[in-house]
């Protein structure tokens, strides 16, 4: 019939119309995924976790015994630094003691482990006779008698210990002869600083409150028994500590400005947050206002925090805040804060705005995304992607061990947060498909940031309440260059601690400045790292050293480790 | 005639008489009889109104003593631990049951919901919650409460959705609107937020919460003119809003007035706490613990309360009250509703006692005295009704309530008229409404001045034109001569 198609025909109608419409469901499959890439962020930064690797076999301990006693919800910081100036970065880990109605064996004790290469540590405690015993809590390294190498000092429940590094990888405990133990407060943060630019580091040692067992009682949280809060003690002075330039220490807390009010201090660091170029202190106080101590260049200071809009967050209330650190989170050449906190509040972050004001901008940039639920400690403002813009690492853990019986809103073990900075000054939450080293799920406590292999991006040491720490290997697929600065002092402090600097590639300008303890009771990244995108050349670094003096150099290249000496040039 | 027939060796007794009557105890009897009969009845008459009056208290009466025994010797002999673990299981127990015994009811669902929340299970409670939509979509507290759940959980979006459907129900729920403000805003939908708090406060001019929001709003959205207005019009409202006040403080400083921003920060100092309440958990101990499970615990039974009352069970309503106020013998909610189920089942005595107690705990509420008075008119105790509603005035002297009582109990028991005319005029300064002045007329017409009392009765008229007795003592009054 005319018209009228065979069954042959039908069939290849058929197997035509079949592979169109196939062809269709590819195209709209394909199209989907890369619209899919497009919106979700990728996988730009990836941690693997290596702990067992590494040969790490420190397990903190809080010295509990079931009693409840409040500093061991608050333990601890560790420290990554060059303990032996081979040229990577070792780790101290910090740990509790045997608190009353509690016994080890073997007194637990602070490790330091030597970074051997390729993921291989080593503890090294022994040798080098940093193994205190005391209740650690906070630890800063700086090279206060400017021999070359760094020293220790730990900020305990108790007495605390300024470990001076002998070099040839020992230490010797000189606190009494140094005059800085800073009596028997529960301490918290702790940093060196050189306050009166006189090229020696002073020391600031932030405390929590003033603890006895006498006083100690556990509070009520839904019929279950609790950790009390801070406020049931009664809140400490911090001590500020002027470096003698003999190997000792003057108290000046109360005539340096910084002991007029009493408060419950966490975390801290310190900066020039209002570039004149002296160092001021930014305290992180649990559940009050924070503080900006503004140095007046000589040494002096006066509690701005409130006026400059950093002591509490964007509506005024006060924050359960823990640690704290310091960066240019928009490049815009001014250093922002970045505060972590207690469940129900963000981890905040507050942009500088220059003139002595700052804005809590949490919400805005989303800096705080995947925090409320958890109580947050370590934290940094770094570049893990090397894209060049500073991403954001918060690590995570309840500090009630029993929250998951009476609250449902929040977990006392949690995976910890990376938030990606996307270059137009807001954050992604990137935490789900950043790697096997981003399920983990502990207690995290303090964290450190830092180039532990030497391959040019920044991993990440985590100290974990109870537990093992977790060491996670920085595996992002970023073919960004990096540059890394070494500063060495010879008029200012050896590791050139307070100074600022200035790295310009192309369009792009990163400023980053020298810290001794940051975070949450930590010390780390005394190496800056620039990560540096596409561009292929480093036009100009300035170093602005602290007391004044600038060094510039120019066309630079990318992808090392430079040492710059103060006054002559880059190694 | 009735014969008698003699039966030999026996002498025949006619019951209920002596065999040998006189002349005077055959007049005397009957009265005897009509006088014993009259105090049998009387004797009778008491046991009865004794055992139907007291039938329905007297076994609650001794289980409250005995649960009273109970609680009493619980309370000496449990540690506060074992009182916390036994207020919680009965807590428990209370919802299990009513959830068991109304199982299509919304109300049991929400009670649930609402114990699981209080106890910081909220994923239960959502489970409850929409179980109870699932019964009766409109159930407002379900899409409010999980509306709030979503928001604590940084949900922006669903809290946005749950609250909407919530301000559907009820559009004139306050604070309903601040609360979807407050999830755009923290998602950086500020625009949205601003129109919410608007309309807000076109409905609620006096919310604090809305102006303190549309200012935070503006200060995020850099119009710092319109944050400065409605920051000052919240501290306007909230003389002590620090929040307020330190806003005011970010504004001028942002915008160079460091000197206004340093006054405003100073203000702010004096009104902060110390230490925020973020620990309030962590703060407290055993014992105050304990105090605020309590108040759970009774919240619980006056939920479950309700729904035994909605279904008629009257007994069960009463247990349930009588064990809240037991838990917690300050609880003033507890006695205003067993006070009202004692009125409504025509037990006005032990509802004065509930009152009374009430006014002992809280002896600044002008209310609990109120029902005092309007109460012990009915029982006749007149003294104690002028006393309570004189105390009324005291405590609420500008609220035309009491004054209103006052003159209808002197015009009701027919004294001191003349007062009762003082104190009508007082409550129509105070508060024009019909029922004031109804007694304004009264008061008036018994006072002799018809011309008042005419013209207040057509103002009643007015504000109530469907009343008829309005009407009728008008015409009555216009009609006398």
């Amino acid at each position: 019939m005319r018209g009228s198609r065979t069954k042959t025909d039908r069939h290849a109608l058929t197997c035509v119309r079949q592979r169109t419409r196939c062809g269709r469901q590819i195209v709209l499959m394909l199209a989907m995924v890369v619209v899919f890439c497009q919106i979700c962020p990728g996988n730009s930064i990836v941690f693997r976790d290596v702990t067992k690797e590494t040969g790490i076999t420190f397990r903190h301990t809080d010295g509990s015994s079931g009693k409840r006693y409040i500093m061991e919800t608050v333990a601890s910081g560790l420290a990554l630094f060059d303990y032996d100036n081979d040229g990577d970065v070792d780790i101290y880990f910090l740990n509790g003691e045997p608190l009353k109605g509690t016994k080890f064996d073997v007194p637990p004790k602070n490790a330091l482990y030597s970074n051997e290469g390729d993921w291989k540590f080593t503890d090294v405690t022994e040798e080098a006779r940093v193994g205190d015993t005391g209740y650690g809590l906070g630890v800063a390294a700086g090279d206060y008698d400017n021999d070359g190498d760094l020293d220790i000092y730990v900020n305990n429940h108790g007495p605390n210990v300024l470990y001076r590094n002998d070099g040839g990888g020992t230490f010797t405990d000189v606190t009494e002869r140094a005059g800085v133990a800073n009596g028997s407060h529960t301490g918290a943060g702790t940093c060196f600083l050189d306050m009166d630019k006189d090229g020696d580091l002073d020391l600031y040692a932030s405390n929590y409150f003033d603890f006895s067992y006498e006083k100690h009682r556990t509070g009520v949280a839904d019929g279950y028994p609790v950790y009390i809060s801070p406020a049931s003690y009664p809140a400490a002075t911090d001590t500020l500590y002027r470096n003698n330039g003999d190997g000792t220490f003057t108290d000046v807390s109360k005539s340096a400005g910084v002991a007029e009010q009493a408060s419950w201090g966490m975390g801290m660091v310190c900066g020039d947050y209002d570039n004149d170029g002296d160092t001021d202190i930014y305290v992180a106080n649990d559940g009050a206002g924070n503080f900006l101590f503004e140095n007046d260049g000589t040494g002096k200071f006066e509690d701005m925090g409130l006026m400059a809009g950093v002591a509490y967050d964007t509506h005024g209330d006060g924050q359960g805040s823990m640690g704290a650190d310091f960066g240019d989170y928009d490049n815009d050449g001014l250093l922002d804060f970045y505060v972590t906190s207690y469940q129900g509040q963000l981890a905040t972050l507050y942009k500088n705005l220059g003139d002595n004001a700052f804005d809590d901008v949490t919400r805005l940039t989303g800096a705080g995304e995947g925090t409320v639920a958890h109580v947050t400690w370590g934290n940094s403002l770094v570049d893990f992607d090397n894209d060049g813009d500073r991403d954001i690492f918060v690590a995570c853990g309840h500090l009630l061990d029993n929250v998951d019986l009476f609250d449902d809103r929040s977990t006392y073990l949690a995976t910890n947060v990376i938030l990606m900075n996307t270059g137009d000054g807001k954050f992604v939450n990137v935490s789900k498909q950043s790697g096997d080293g981003m399920k983990v799920k502990l207690s995290s406590r303090g964290a450190g940031f830092d180039d532990l292999d030497n391959d040019g991006d920044v991993d990440v040491v985590i100290l974990n309440s109870r537990r093992e720490p977790t060491i996670l290997k920085n595996d992002s697929p970023s073919e960004g260059h990096w540059l890394q600065v070494r500063l060495r002092g010879v008029k200012t402090n050896r590791d050139g601690v307070g100074s600022r600097v200035k790295v310009v590639a192309g369009d792009l300008t990163l400023h980053d400045e020298v810290h001794s303890g940051r975070g949450y009771q930590s010390h780390y990244g005394m190496r800056l790292h620039f990560g540096l995108g596409g561009r292929e050349k480093v036009d100009r670094i300035e170093v602005r050293w602290i007391g004044g003096a600038v060094d510039v150099f120019k066309d630079i290249a990318v992808d090392q480790l430079l040492t710059i000496t103060e006054g002559t040039g880059p190694d | 005639m009735i014969k008698r027939r003699k039966i030999k060796g026996r002498k025949r007794k006619k019951p209920g008489r002596s065999h040998t009557t006189t002349p005077r105890a055959t007049r005397r009897a009957p009265w005897v009889l009509i006088f014993g009969l009259i105090v049998c009845v009387i004797i009778v008459g008491v046991f009865l109104r004794w055992i139907f009056y007291t039938a329905s208290d007297r076994p609650k009466e001794a289980k409250q003593s005995s649960d009273s025994f109970e609680s009493k010797a619980a309370t000496v002999e449990l540690t506060q631990e074992e009182q916390i673990a036994a207020l919680r299981k009965d807590e428990m127990e209370l919802a299990g049951q009513a959830l068991t015994e109304f199982p299509e009811s919304d109300g049991s669902c929400m009670l649930m919901g609402d114990l699981h929340a209080r106890h910081g299970d909220s994923t239960e409670a959502v489970k409850f919650w929409e179980k109870s939509l699932e019964i009766n979509p409109k159930q407002f507290d379900a899409w409010r409460n999980m509306g709030q759940i979503a928001l604590e959980k940084e949900q922006f979006d669903q809290a946005v959705k749950l609250l909407r459907k919530a301000l559907e129900i009820r559009p004139d729920a306050a604070d309903l609107r601040s609360d979807i403000a407050k999830a755009l805003m923290d998602s950086g939908r500020y625009v949205e937020a601003i129109t919410e708090l608007q309309q807000e406060i076109k409905i609620f001019p006096s919310s604090f919460t809305a102006h303190f929001q549309l200012a935070e709003a503006y200060r995020q959205q850099k119009e710092y003119d319109k944050a400065i207005e409605h920051y000052e019009q919240t501290i306007r409202l909230e003389p002590e809003h620090r929040h307020s006040h330190y806003g005011l403080a970010m504004v001028y400083t942002r915008i160079g007035q460091r000197d206004k921003g340093r006054e405003h920060l100073a203000v702010f100092r004096k009104l902060r706490e110390k230490v925020d309440s973020i620990y309030s958990m962590r703060q407290i101990g055993s014992r105050e613990y304990l105090v605020s499970l309590r108040a759970s615990v009774v919240k619980t039974y006056l939920d479950a309360e309700r729904l035994y009352r909605k279904s008629g069970n009257i007994a069960k309503s009463e247990q349930l009250l009588n064990r809240a106020s037991e838990v917690d013998p300050n609880n003033t909610r507890c006695l205003e509703r067993l006070a009202s189920l004692y009125y409504t089942s025509n037990r006005a005595a032990k509802a004065l006692g509930c009152f009374e107690k009430m006014a002992r705990i809280d002896p600044n509420n002008p209310i609990s005295y109120l029902n005092i008075g309007q109460i012990a008119i009915q029982l006749r105790m007149f003294e104690k009704a002028e006393r309570a509603f004189r105390k009324t005035i005291t405590l609420a002297p500008n609220d035309p309530a009491g004054y209103r009582e006052l003159a209808r109990f002197y015009l009701r028991t027919n004294t001191n008229i003349a007062r009762a005319h003082s104190l009508a005029k007082k409550a129509i300064t105070l508060g024009k409404s019909a029922e004031t002045y109804f007694l304004l007329g009264w008061a008036a017409d018994v006072n002799g001045d018809r011309a008042g009392a005419l013209q207040a009765m057509e103002q009643a008229i007015k504000l109530q034109p469907t009343n008829q007795k309005y009407r009728q003592i008008y015409e009555r009054i216009k009609n006398k001569n």
